[in-house]
């Protein structure tokens, strides 16, 4: 029989780790959001892709500043909304040493076997859609940059369309924070996102990345909202899981 | 010194190690590791004799300027020695050995995630390996195979197990005849080499792995190409829970806040 009250407290502990870490690095993207928002006005018609060249030098900041959650972040354009092209993404990746964050291309040619087309994309999509923030994985981005991660999204609404600011934080630093926190191996506790998807535990029997299906739900004992403050943009939850 | 000429299976080995290199190496550093690896798995062994160098470099597909270039390398490391003459040439002198804080380090900063996906990918590889060995192992493969597994049951030592463990995953792909499986079975254990940490306590789990090589041979033995895949799958699902449950208590005992 483990401790009720240590495990309790090991799960506030991590819940609080979680969302103050994670919602540090949305605050920071809700203030890049709005100064996208800001350029775009309505009275002097779409704005070229050249008004928005000062976001390479903010979102450098904002990857070195938050290294230790995100690898990389970026923005993708309404279609439509530059007159340059219908689509449009930039997007950035922290470099190794702390040096200046490097591109990431994305194939953006319709015709392609490897076209990104995040219109389409989950974190695109429901953000755009929803018109609010929200963290959407754990999910493998092919094509973008081919591993495991969670998309952490902000909505930058402009009367040309919303665009979307993103910035991706890898299963393995979240996984860390998560650990550090929670220092215990009984019983097993899970991080789980909202379809089930497992983002980190404490028990290898059950990996990140595999998913909770009904009978796994049957064996929850406790659950915690990692964010009770805003769960609509962080719908994670600790769950335990009886022996 | 005492040497033996390598044999072909072992430089076959060597050869399909090309592509494991880590990117933006060159030519020379490429070939340095994929040797440097091989003896890392025990593929190339204390006393093993390289071919000669015009050999090796056509073998290698490389120009025996950057064979030599890698050769010189590894003299410096202490991995090979070099004599001239007649009956001279390059032979194996040294084992690598990562130090256990090597090992836990590497173990710790890889993530659960990544584990689990090499794992995904090793199970593949491993139960389709045993498939096709079930039905395409001829009498020599199985008897290597038990050799292996007898070798593996009667190391004492950790590191030389886990390198006879490798051998032997690998050997199921080389039964199955297929060079493909082989050469990715092989790039899977090379890196798996550099993670695999045993944590005393939990010497008795040594038990089980063995009890799994078992149920493999026997099951490729007895051409039963359902149970072959299925004991390897288990096999490798076993090693990898494994793998993830160090890599937890690591995280969890570090206190550094990334």
């Amino acid at each position: 029989m483990h401790n009720v009250a240590a495990t309790n407290k090991a799960l506030e502990r991590t819940a609080e780790a979680i969302s103050s870490s994670v919602g540090g690095v949305f605050d920071d993207l809700e203030k890049i959001a709005a100064t996208v928002s800001a350029v775009a006005n309505p009275a002097q018609g779409a704005p070229r892709r050249s008004a928005y060249a000062f976001l390479k030098k903010d979102l450098a900041a904002f990857i070195n500043r938050h290294s230790a959650l995100i690898v990389g972040a970026g923005i993708a354009y309404a279609p439509e909304s530059l007159p340059e092209a219908p689509l449009w993404l930039e997007w950035w990746r922290g470099a190794q040493a702390g040096g200046e964050p490097r591109w990431v291309t994305h194939d953006l040619n319709p015709e392609s076997l490897n076209y990104y087309d995040y219109t389409t994309r989950e974190w695109f999509a429901s953000t755009s859609a929803k018109g609010s923030p929200v963290a959407v994985g754990p999910y493998v981005d092919i094509g973008g940059i081919n591993v495991n991660i969670i998309t952490l999204c902000v909505p930058a609404p402009t009367p040309q369309g919303t665009h979307v600011l993103g910035c991706d934080l890898t299963l393995a630093k979240l996984e860390g924070v998560f650990l550090r926190a929670l220092q215990l191996q009984d019983p097993t506790v899970v991080l789980l996102g909202p379809t089930g998807r497992v983002i980190a535990s404490n028990n290898a029997r059950i990996a990140s990345g595999t998913l909770f299906v009904e009978e796994d739900m049957k064996r929850v004992n406790r659950s915690v909202d990692v964010s009770s403050v805003s769960p609509a943009r962080l719908p994670w939850r600790l769950v335990t899981l009886m022996a | 010194m005492e040497s033996t000429a390598l044999s072909t299976r072992a430089l076959d080995l060597l050869l399909l190690l090309r592509g494991s290199e880590p990117e933006g190496l060159g030519r020379a550093d490429q070939v340095s590791y994929q040797i440097e690896t091989a003896i890392l798995m025990g593929i190339l062994t204390e006393g093993d004799r390289l071919p000669t160098e015009s050999v090796l470099a056509a073998e290698l597909g490389i120009s025996p300027i950057t064979l030599r270039q890698s050769l010189a390398a590894l003299r410096t490391k202490g991995l090979i020695e070099t004599s001239r003459g007649r009956s001279g040439g390059s032979v194996i002198r040294g084992q690598i050995d990562l130090t256990d804080t090597q090992l836990q380090r590497k173990l710790r900063d890889a993530s659960t995630e990544s584990l689990r996906d090499l794992g995904d990918l090793g199970a593949a590889i491993s139960s389709m390996s045993a498939r096709l060995a079930a039905s395409r192992a001829d009498a020599q493969n199985v008897a290597h195979l038990e050799e292996l597994v007898q070798r593996h049951r009667d190391t004492k030592d950790e590191r030389a197990r886990r390198r006879v463990d490798s051998r032997f995953h690998v050997a199921v792909s080389v039964a199955a005849q297929s060079s493909r499986l082989t050469s990715a079975s092989l790039q899977l254990e090379a890196e798996l080499m550099t993670l695999w940490w045993s944590h005393p306590a939990q010497a008795d789990s040594q038990d089980v792995l063995e009890e799994q090589h078992t149920a493999i041979l026997e099951a490729i033995r007895t051409r039963d190409a359902d149970a072959a895949s299925a004991a390897a799958e288990l096999h490798s699902r076993t090693e990898t829970e494994y793998l993830i449950a160090q890599h937890l208590r690591l995280t969890m005992e570090s206190d550094e806040s990334a």
